[in-house]
């Protein structure tokens, strides 16, 4: 599999503080180091090998993580867990942000197609933000959708493993920005 | 043609609302559709909002077992925004929508989408049809809708069948009180 797979993969490490300690600015490293005194230990939890679990408005991923079981082939939930898993490291690096403002975010949603793909969705009222997941993996894809009630373009692109960390950073801060 | 301002989806799967919203999964657009068309195009049922009784028949639909079909209800389209996005530059001459009355079933149409489409602009237009969504009709809505409806007309038919034959003299001044004591208790709930 891909080094761009594996490089996802090892985001699974952010979860022992050490490593949360590489990636994230001082002050969120403070907080998320802190012990048990601090309110954040009952909000972030591990809830498994992979994921952790968030304030409700903030979790996008809590219906993803159940719906990951369901995918049958193996490449395919690979990729869509390193994404999940960069998705995760938005909602950290943002975290303070994110609950300053009071954001409410919609769940990312996995849905096993018919032809083998899995879609993952990103629903808001005035545009969409998806991930498809071929059985070929080079033949994925991702798009923006907007009723352009919003200032987003309608666009789409083959999905290239090399940029998904900066392609799922675009999808956040064009999330933060619109919603 | 003319066409309405809205049409209709029905929902059978749950799973294809998540926090009232429909994923684009409402409408699939399977490349492997049996139905081949001269035009080159997939299907998508619709049907077109011309009338309440639009909603009926899909209400009205049953499964094999007799039991409905559409359980979760029908997404309400607006037609103003596909149109919109079928002159967008992305669904331009790939996007359509027609009417297709079938027996049994005038309000049916269809939404088309050009075959052999790449993935990533097929997935778009979708998800570009799916955000012209407008709100979702459960069954408990449009039962107590349609009985609402039902009992308003009856009321004002019997209100004015009471007047009329006031007018006409037909009605003494006791069986009129007594008539209209009968419609408040038909009235009250």
């Amino acid at each position: 599999m891909d080094n761009e797979l594996i490089k996802g993969a090892r985001y699974s490490s952010l979860f022992s503080p050490d490593e949360i300690s590489n990636e994230v600015t001082d002050g969120t490293k403070e907080e998320l180091l802190a012990d048990s005194r601090t309110s954040y230990s009952d909000e972030i939890f591990p809830t498994d090998s992979y994921f952790l679990s968030f304030p409700r408005n903030i979790d996008i991923l809590r219906l993803a993580r159940k719906e990951i079981s369901t995918i049958k082939d193996d490449n395919i939930r690979t990729v869509i867990l390193a994404i999940m898993l960069l998705f995760q490291q938005e909602i950290l690096l943002n975290r303070n942000r994110l609950i300053a403002n009071g954001y409410v975010l919609p769940p990312l949603i996995l849905t096993n197609v018919e032809d083998g793909s899995v879609l993952m969705e990103w629903n808001f009222r005035d545009f969409r933000i998806g991930i498809s997941i071929e059985k070929k993996i080079e033949d994925s894809s991702w798009y923006i959708a907007s009723n352009g009630k919003v200032e987003i373009a309608n666009t789409s692109d083959i999905l290239k493993l090399s940029e998904l960390k900066s392609l799922i950073a675009t999808f956040f801060s064009l999330v933060l920005s619109n919603s | 043609m003319a066409y309405p301002e809205e049409f209709l989806r029905g929902i059978s799967a749950p799973n294809h609302i998540v926090d009232g919203l429909p994923t684009i999964e409402i409408f699939p657009f399977p490349q492997a559709r049996p139905v081949q068309r001269p035009d080159d195009c997939i299907e998508e049922s619709i049907n077109w909002h011309d009338d309440e009784q639009s909603m009926d028949e899909l209400f009205d639909r049953r499964k094999e077992d007799d039991t409905p079909k559409f359980r979760v209800g029908l997404a309400v389209f607006d037609r103003h925004e596909i149109d919109k996005l079928c002159n967008a530059p992305h669904a331009k001459d790939r996007l359509f929508y027609e009417r297709q009355a079938l027996q049994g079933n005038t309000y049916h149409g269809n939404l088309l989408l050009k075959k052999d489409l790449p993935q990533s602009i097929k997935h778009l237009i979708r998800a570009g049809i799916v955000l012209s969504f407008k709100e979702l009709v459960s069954p408990d809505d449009h039962a107590l809708k349609s009985k609402r409806t039902r009992d308003s007309i009856l009321h004002q038919a019997w209100d004015f069948l009471i007047r009329f034959l006031s007018s006409v003299g037909f009605l003494g001044t006791y069986t009129r009180g007594f008539l209209l004591r009968v419609w408040a208790k038909m009235k009250s709930p």
